[in-house]
């Protein structure tokens, strides 16, 4: 997974330029976090279901080597034939390889964060095959040459008349067309119609692999994920390596959180099932299935102390919680995988060097951990990532510096307090009326926004002595 | 996969699952504002005064219209989401309704399960007597002639199709594929009407995905549908009939 | 049991910025029946090393204070929710590896209370013979809120202050923007979001926003000034020590 060039703090002064596009991200946010809110109200006792979400994550990724092979095992035997991918290469490679020996031409798509996490459109395209997204976020984002911003929702930062613009300039849109939402989407209806009737192959991504029948769930609301699965004669089915639950009843426990974690409905409209090729004596169906199980870096994280940010089920509700995304949208992130799971799962993923900034965008407030639907300790991962950043040495060296002096001192009490002394008297030069209006070199950033109170003459515990003499 | 493959998956997996961390418990953090346990001894006298309505969390939310027989919650989840919910006491009853439908569409041939795979004997027979024909799903497989083919298909106003279970809480029919159960009846078509009947309604998904694993094994595609296709993607708003029907109908059938 | 006695540990904002809101603190705990005691030598309980990355200066400096509040038994209050949080529940996960002071960090975080948590949940009280006059709100500072289940315990103790009246306020449990560091390193999001809380702040209606933490506290009351609001954020124990909320003087 490929880091975006642009250091992280030009990327946000970026986007905090962009009012629109944070308008939208706030008002959307807000209204995703009401409709979540109440979805989840509803289920009885939604901290126990919770609970149960967690520990079937928490068995399966435990024991995931057993669950994969049997998953394996089943989608063989329900006539399908899997591939487990250890790169992007890999999967890139397979997918590629089998569009060519098939004779392909057009291929649909159904949402897949991973397909976009390994970049497979481009590839594909060079090739020279048809590739349509077919989700209408993730068709607009195609057709504007531009990246989704939110796992779920992925023109949150596109105002309405941001995607008028773009069918008006990409597929040459009359205004009628663009006059509104129905409007608009109608014409997608229309446009990716003529793409489901003619592809030959279907990719799409999965909510959720099932061992025990050899299954793959597809949860979409729009259709798109039943039509590029059933119509196209070869279907791919991508699917993160972690993605996985043991049994059709611990399915069952997933979906009732999913739908309503992310999106607010108690189930996606269509909750897709999908085990296998078609059958003999089915009207319809693909003739191929295939299941490309995807690593890239996965195992790697399955094997340390951040394993836990595989539970995710990529609802998207952290996103909307979290104040920092609210401001900055996910463009900001560099990354596939934004928000605070992709705090987490982005240096995960590719290494701490290569996204070092992101843990440390965020102020702990555990709004993430508080809606996550299996219940992710994301601060507790960010700090140890904070903390991997140190030792890889990605600590600015005035914190390194600070943070010694902290260390130092913070044993020896009679140094703290002497130097809090000074700095009490530095600062009371500088400050009027007890606050200081601009703080030096690295601390000017407060400033920019807010006075600085000056320390106080004399500690707490340095009046405490003087009355209480030197008992405590 | 080749021997290989798999046992490279086996290999890395296996050797991943044994140092990673995988908690599951909650965690040393309370969540959703749980209050700390009080001491023992404390005084409850002072716990109890605290406003507990203002504890954010504390006040649990049953789901709606609990307690209600299966089919009224059916029929208030469904239409919530703008599916519409017909009564049939009959099969022939419910040919009168498909067909009324029809000719409200202006239609006269319509795509359809069998009677057999709809377990509904008759309902064929029933329909052509009101003037419905119903149009052989086969489409060829591969080459020119099957994007014509499928919008042909395609530009049929109406579906028909019957229901493996129904999902009382949320308003969803759950169909599971098979001969003589075209898919293209519940999604391409604009107009998707299911015959379900009512002692097939079960709770929810979950209590669905317990009992009746079964249906998952049945079909090469099992599917719960619940109500029209719907996108939000623009600015959250909400958008009917995207690429799956717009309109959903469910004939309520008593057995 | 009635704790009789209590250990403070004052914190070093409290210490060194607001020793008057430490001083509260006490009159609080005096008030409610409690005998105060403050070992001698506090410096830092480590948080901003820890939340930096830098996790062995944060391991030296739990080790130092969990050493200072081991020397006697008697539980340990904290006017802070992410200094409490630090103590109760982050020392024992920093140490699980150290054989000596991971027992006593678990032994010690079993003995530890924020302020509000303690006179609520261990003494059971929420009139602590406060007055004031005004409106109070209050913000609910998010180590606190989420890191240790503080919810309705502050606005119970507000709701005790005789001759004020409450008010809510809007986007309240949305983080004011502080986070340590990230309001240094990150000023520009920092910024924004101290903006909109304090656009809350400016239009809920409340003279004095109580909290539980003078550092998300000096982040608010710095744009306040530089907004030229009239609004005050005052720790709570301010609030419930003073004679009238929003008159304290810092030094």
């Amino acid at each position: 997974m490929n880091a975006v060039d642009v250091p992280f703090y030009r990327r946000v002064e970026d986007a905090l330029t962009k009012t629109r596009m944070r308008q939208a991200v706030r008002h959307t946010s807000g209204r995703a976090m009401e409709s979540r809110r109440a979805a989840i109200a509803e289920l009885d006792s939604s901290d126990a279901i919770r609970d149960q979400a967690r520990a079937i994550r928490s068995r399966t990724l435990a024991a995931l080597d057993q669950h994969l092979d049997t998953f394996a095992t089943n989608v063989e035997k329900n006539g399908g034939t899997v591939f487990f991918a250890e790169t992007g290469e890999d999967a890139v490679e397979y997918i590629r390889r089998l569009a060519r020996d098939r004779g392909i031409r057009t291929i649909v798509k159904g949402k897949s964060m991973v397909s976009e996490e390994i970049e497979l459109n481009p590839v594909l395209e060079l090739d020279g095959f048809e590739v349509v997204e077919t989700d209408l976020g993730e068709y607009i984002v195609q057709l504007d040459g531009d990246k989704p911003s939110h796992i779920v929702a992925p023109i949150l930062h596109k105002t309405k008349e941001d995607c008028a613009r773009v069918f008006k300039e990409k597929l040459g849109a009359s205004d009628e067309d663009v006059a509104g939402v129905p409007q608009m989407t109608q014409l997608a209806r229309r446009t990716l119609r003529k793409a489901f009737l003619k592809a030959d192959m279907g990719i799409t991504g999965v909510n959720f692999g099932v061992a025990e029948t050899g299954s793959v769930t597809i949860c979409t609301n729009e259709g798109n994920g039943r039509l590029s699965s059933s119509l196209p004669r070869v279907y791919v089915a991508m699917m993160g390596m972690e993605r996985l639950v043991p049994t059709a009843a611990d399915l069952g426990v997933m979906l009732e959180v999913l739908g309503r974690s992310g999106t607010g409905q108690r189930l996606t409209v269509y909750s897709n099932i999908l085990s296998g090729p078609r059958r003999p004596g089915e009207a319809d169906g693909p003739e191929e299935f295939h299941v490309v199980i995807v690593d890239n870096g996965r195992s790697k994280v399955l094997a340390s102390e951040l394993a836990e940010i595989l539970y995710c089920i990529r609802c998207g509700a952290c996103l909307y919680a979290c104040p920092v995304y609210q401001q900055i949208g996910g463009h900001a992130y560099g990354s596939v995988y934004s928000g605070p799971v992709g705090s987490v799962l982005s240096p995960a993923l590719a290494g701490i060097r290569a996204f070092h900034d992101l843990p440390h965008a965020s102020t702990l407030c555990g709004a993430c951990r508080e809606v996550c639907p299996v219940r992710i300790d994301i601060p507790r991962m960010l700090l140890r990532l904070r903390a991997e950043g140190v030792e890889a040495g990605e600590s600015p060296q005035w914190v390194s510096l600070g943070m010694k002096v902290l260390g130092w001192l913070g044993t020896r009490p009679r140094m703290f307090n002497l130097a809090g002394r000074v700095a009490a008297r530095a600062a009371g030069l500088a400050a009027s009326d007890g606050w200081i209006r601009e703080l030096p070199l690295h601390l000017s950033g407060w400033t920019a926004s807010r006075d600085f109170p000056a320390p106080a003459k004399e500690s707490f515990q340095e009046r405490w002595a003087k009355r209480h003499g030197g008992a405590s | 996969m080749t021997p290989a493959n798999r046992q490279r998956m086996r290999d890395v997996t296996g050797r991943a699952v044994r140092t990673g961390l995988f908690p599951g418990g909650v965690g040393p953090h309370p969540h959703d504002h749980q209050p700390p346990p009080a001491l023992a001894g404390t005084n409850d006298a002072g716990v109890d005064t605290l406003p507990t309505a203002a504890i954010p969390g504390t006040a649990s939310t049953a789901p709606p219209a609990a307690g209600l027989p299966r089919r009224e919650r059916f029929r208030a989840a469904l239409e919530a989401i703008a599916g519409v919910v017909h009564e049939a006491s009959s099969i022939d009853q419910a040919a009168s309704i498909v067909a009324g439908l029809a000719e409200r569409l202006g239609t006269r041939a319509i795509l359809s399960w069998t009677d057999e795979a709809m377990a509904l004997p008759g309902l064929t027979a029933a329909l052509q007597a009101r003037g419905l024909s119903i149009v052989d799903p086969d489409v060829p497989q591969r080459g020119d002639a099957r994007p014509p083919r499928l919008a042909e298909l395609a530009a049929l106003p109406l579906g028909l199709t019957g229901a493996d279970a129904g999902l009382a809480e949320t308003g969803s029919v759950v169909l599971a594929s098979g001969p003589g159960r075209s898919r293209m009846a519940s999604l391409l078509v604009p107009v998707h009407v299911a015959v379900l009947r009512v002692d097939r309604l079960v709770d929810s998904i979950s209590t669905l995905l317990a009992t009746r694993g079964d249906l998952v094994a049945a079909g090469s595609n099992l599917v719960a549908i619940t109500g029209p296709s719907r996108t939000a993607d623009i600015e959250h708003t909400l958008s009917r009939g995207v690429h799956g029907p717009g309109e959903v109908h469910v004939i309520l059938l008593e057995a | 049991m009635r704790p009789a006695r209590v250990q403070l540990l004052v914190t070093c904002l409290v210490d060194r910025f607001f020793p008057g809101t430490g001083e509260s603190v006490v009159r609080v705990l005096e008030r409610a029946g409690v005998t105060v005691s403050v070992p001698a030598g506090q410096t830092c309980c480590g948080q901003p090393a820890f939340n930096a990355g830098h996790d062995d200066e944060a391991r030296t400096l739990a080790r130092y204070t969990i050493d200072l509040l081991s020397a006697s038994d008697d539980p340990v209050v904290v006017p802070s929710g992410s200094c409490g949080d630090m103590v109760i529940h982050q020392y024992a996960a920093l140490l699980a590896d150290d054989p000596e002071y991971g027992p006593k960090a678990q032994a010690l975080a079993a003995r530890t209370y924020e302020l509000t948590i303690f006179l609520t949940r261990v003494l059971g009280v929420t009139d602590v013979g406060a007055q004031g006059t005004g409106t109070i709100s209050y913000h609910p500072c998010c180590h606190g809120l989420r890191g240790l289940g503080i919810a309705g315990e502050p606005k119970a103790l507000l709701a005790g202050v005789h001759g004020a009246t409450t008010c809510p306020l809007p986007e309240a449990e949305v983080c004011c923007g502080f986070g340590g560091l990230f309001a240094v390193k990150m000023s520009n999001i920092s910024g924004e979001m101290l903006a909109r809380k304090l656009d809350a702040i400016e239009a809920c209606g409340a003279d004095t926003i109580a909290v539980t933490d003078v550092s998300c506290g000096m982040h608010m009351n710095g744009g306040l000034r530089r907004r030229g609001s009239k609004v005050r954020v005052e720790h709570i124990a301010d609030v419930l020590a003073g004679e009238a909320p929003g008159a304290k003087e810092r030094s």
